[in-house]
């Protein structure tokens, strides 16, 4: 070995480099080329243990791997395991010497779901604790990705010490749970009030329950504050299930507006993922009117309307860029609107944390029934959108695409997998040409685009619309491109047998198709051909175009895209 | 106004202010010289060396700084695999087809002038030499010899059995 190749894995940047490029299967080639290199490489492997098949746990339970662990443990960043027992080993490591436990350098553990794949029950109940020790003895740890098995509510005992772990680390960042059932809004206050480190929080749960923490509860006695939230609670909890929610609102208000205001600095992303009954929205307002340097938020599913959140959202969430209802969320179209207008003043009034005030990501739900005022208050922040998501929803007009399209500059991420849209172009609509004397198309705006998702719909004859190819090729930078194409079941595909004759049934339907289109319509395979400007496709899916693409020519086609990563198409 | 720079065997290079700028150890010294028009020595690299360095740098000069990362902060950080040296650019690629000890040298040299751009290339390149090869190939390629004891491979095999696959 030449002094060169020693200098070059001895400058720590220089490696870091390097080995951020390679995986862990190769790391392991590297150490086991000779010692000096099992030296510079092994830091590098043991950095990230990531264990999600039975088989891999098995050979990481092997005495040699566990000596190993033993020697190296110090070297690890990141446990990432559905395995009880991996946490098992670190914690018997941590605590080898009962007189003195060590600590560890861990940065990220994610231990989410343990229930699933873990069928020993006495490991099971432990493991929460266990998970726990590891956190104690992690003074540098900054994300926590924790699957429990117990309701978070606050009269369990494993829920008060999991919190009083939390509580009292001094460099915890992120926070993920996901719990299979309740939690209490009491935690949430908690957590939200007590870590005062943490910048995000992320609960998935199965209810929100507001009622079941105990008043009287010695713990949560303890932690009565001033700010007048325990009253608040026992206000809310007094009320019968049947009170008109608008009692509620004004009780919180007073409470809102009457007592002295601590706000939660820290928290810059707040996710709920579960259901929300009965007054939990108030609760959730109340809570993010608490949060002032909240960025981004995931709402909930939630049974009822949420009249206060955009009033909420403009006075007191002035830093969100990031709004996702996506969670089966029952709102109304128009409070989604009044949301989305208020996140524009706030971006505006103060700047935010952020570089520009406005709303970077929008994630809509498939039940929403959006309409074009939507669509115009999503557009006041054309400037500032970077990533827009409908998930299913089937609501969405090939107009109110294109408009978005056509109007957010900054715009990376764009997905739409509808279900009943039809997409066309009309030659004749001036909103989309940019001159009506010598019309000529109004080029998309969103050509940083890399990611776009998209359904439609159309007959045999009109498949792939000419405007649509002519726009998608000016997308330089587009990385990802998932299209799927919905229209009339052919005969063929009823029964799935492929006999002979089905084939051939199939043959005639894909001849037909291909020769009858009509105007502004192009042969899918002529549209692909037309789509090798697209130089740094990495992946391209082809959803539903069976009947017009040929195989054996995709195959061809293929090497027009260079960094083509993976060509799928059914 | 050039600037030259003189290679450790004194051959001298001459390249315009904006190409030496690209390096940010020579950007602070010309700042710091101000008009004088010494040749600047640099010691550790040899002019071949130089030589692909300065090239490197004309064909970037009008790059801006800093290219923006933020699709990875959408996504996430982009999946490793085995053919990372798509990621660059066609010119870079050609650039960059350079046998392994000329390979080490501009990459120590893009370290030592600080050209951020030339070493996440390089760094791309050697990974690129380090995946999909068996260790036995990654001897023959970088030419160490073996010196593992008997039976120690398979220890160290049996240790890290666990990182095959997640």
């Amino acid at each position: 070995m030449s002094s060169k190749q020693i200098s070059i894995f001895e400058i720590p940047h220089i490696q870091d480099h390097i080995c951020s490029h390679l995986s862990p299967q190769h790391l392991r080639r590297c150490v086991l080329v000779c010692h000096l290199w099992a030296y510079h490489f092994n830091p590098y492997l043991w950095q990230s243990i990531q264990i999600r098949r039975r088989s891999t746990f098995k050979k990481f339970a092997r005495p040699e791997a566990q000596q190993a662990l033993a020697h190296k443990r110090h070297h690890i960043h990141t446990v990432s395991s559905i395995f009880a027992e991996v946490f098992h080993s670190l914690r018997d490591l941590i605590h080898h010497n009962p007189s003195s436990p060590c600590t560890t350098n861990l940065i990220a553990i994610h231990s989410l779901y343990p229930a699933k794949k873990c069928n020993q029950g006495r490991i099971h109940q432990q493991l929460e604790e266990v998970v726990l020790q590891v956190v104690e003895a992690s003074p540098r740890l900054q994300v926590l990705k924790f699957g429990i098995q117990y309701s978070f509510n606050p009269n369990s005992v494993s829920t008060n010490r999991c919190l009083d772990v939390i509580k009292s680390h001094p460099s915890l960042r992120e926070l993920h749970i996901a719990t299979h059932r309740f939690v209490s809004v009491d935690i949430v206050r908690n957590l939200l009030k007590h870590c005062v480190y943490l910048e995000k929080l992320s609960i998935h749960f199965t209810v929100w329950d507001s009622y079941r923490g105990n008043p009287g509860d010695p713990i949560t006695q303890s932690q009565r504050e001033e700010d007048g939230f325990e009253e608040l609670l026992r206000t809310i909890r007094d009320q019968e299930y049947s009170t008109e929610i608008v009692s509620i609102e004004r009780n919180v208000n007073t409470a809102i507006s009457c007592r002295h205001r601590k706000p939660f600095v820290g928290f810059k992303e707040l996710e709920f993922r579960g259901r929300i009954e009965a007054h939990g929205e108030v609760m959730l307002s109340t809570f993010l009117s608490f949060l002032p340097s909240l960025e981004r938020v995931v709402f909930p599913c939630m049974m009822r309307g949420i009249e206060d959140f955009p009033r909420v959202i403009e006075t007191y969430l002035s830093c969100l860029q990031h709004l996702d209802v996506s969670c089966r969320a029952n709102i109304q179209i128009g409070r989604i609107t009044a949301m989305v207008k208020a996140c524009r003043q706030n971006g505006n009034g103060n700047g935010g944390s952020g570089s520009h005030g406005g709303l970077r990501t929008f994630i809509g739900s498939k039940y929403d029934q959006y309409d074009q005022a939507f669509v115009d208050a999503l557009l006041e922040h054309g400037q500032t959108l970077e990533h827009l998501g409908f998930a299913e929803c089937d609501q969405l007009k090939s107009e109110m695409i294109q408009a978005l399209l056509m109007a957010c500059p900054r715009l990376k991420v764009f997905e739409a997998l509808l279900l009943r849209t039809q997409l066309y172009w009309n030659e004749q609509d001036p909103a989309f040409m940019t001159d009506t004397v010598r019309p000529r198309r109004r080029v998309w705006a969103c050509q940083q685009l890399r990611v776009l998702k998209l359904q439609f719909m159309g007959t045999e004859t009109h498949v792939f619309p000419m405007m649509f190819a002519e726009q998608l090729r000016l997308l330089h930078m587009l990385e990802d491109l998932r299209l799927r194409w919905k229209g009339p079941q052919p005969v063929s595909e009823l029964g799935h047998g492929k006999t002979g004759k089905e084939n051939e049934e199939e043959e005639l339907v894909r001849t037909a198709a291909s020769q009858g289109y009509t105007a502004h319509t192009m042969k899918v395979m002529n549209a692909l051909r037309a789509l090798s400007s697209l130089k740094r496709l990495k992946r391209l899916e082809l959803r539903g175009f069976r009947l017009f693409v040929d195989k054996v020519e995709m195959r061809e086609m293929r090497k027009q895209w260079p960094q083509l990563e993976l060509m799928r198409h059914d | 106004m050039p600037i030259i720079l003189q290679a450790y065997d004194d051959k001298e290079f001459k390249v315009d202010k904006q190409t030496a700028e690209r390096s940010l150890v020579l950007k602070s010294m010309i700042e710091r010289a101000g008009d004088s028009i010494a040749p600047i020595p640099l010691p550790k690299l040899s002019s071949l060396v130089l030589e692909k360095v300065i090239m490197f740098c004309k064909h970037h000069k009008a790059d801006q700084v800093d290219k923006s990362k933020d699709y990875e902060d959408i996504l996430g950080p982009r999946k490793m695999r085995n053919g990372l040296i798509r990621d660059m650019d066609e010119w870079d690629k050609e650039f960059i087809k350079v046998d392994k000890d000329l390979l080490m040298d501009i990459v120590m040299a893009a370290n030592f002038l600080d050209i951020k751009n030339l070493l996440d290339i390089g760094c791309l390149a050697i990974a690129y030499m380090l995946t999909g090869k068996t260790p036995e190939e990654i001897r023959a390629t970088f030419g160490i010899p073996k010196d593992f004891a008997p039976g120690e491979e398979e220890r160290i095999e049996q240790e890290h059995a666990w990182a095959l696959r997640p």
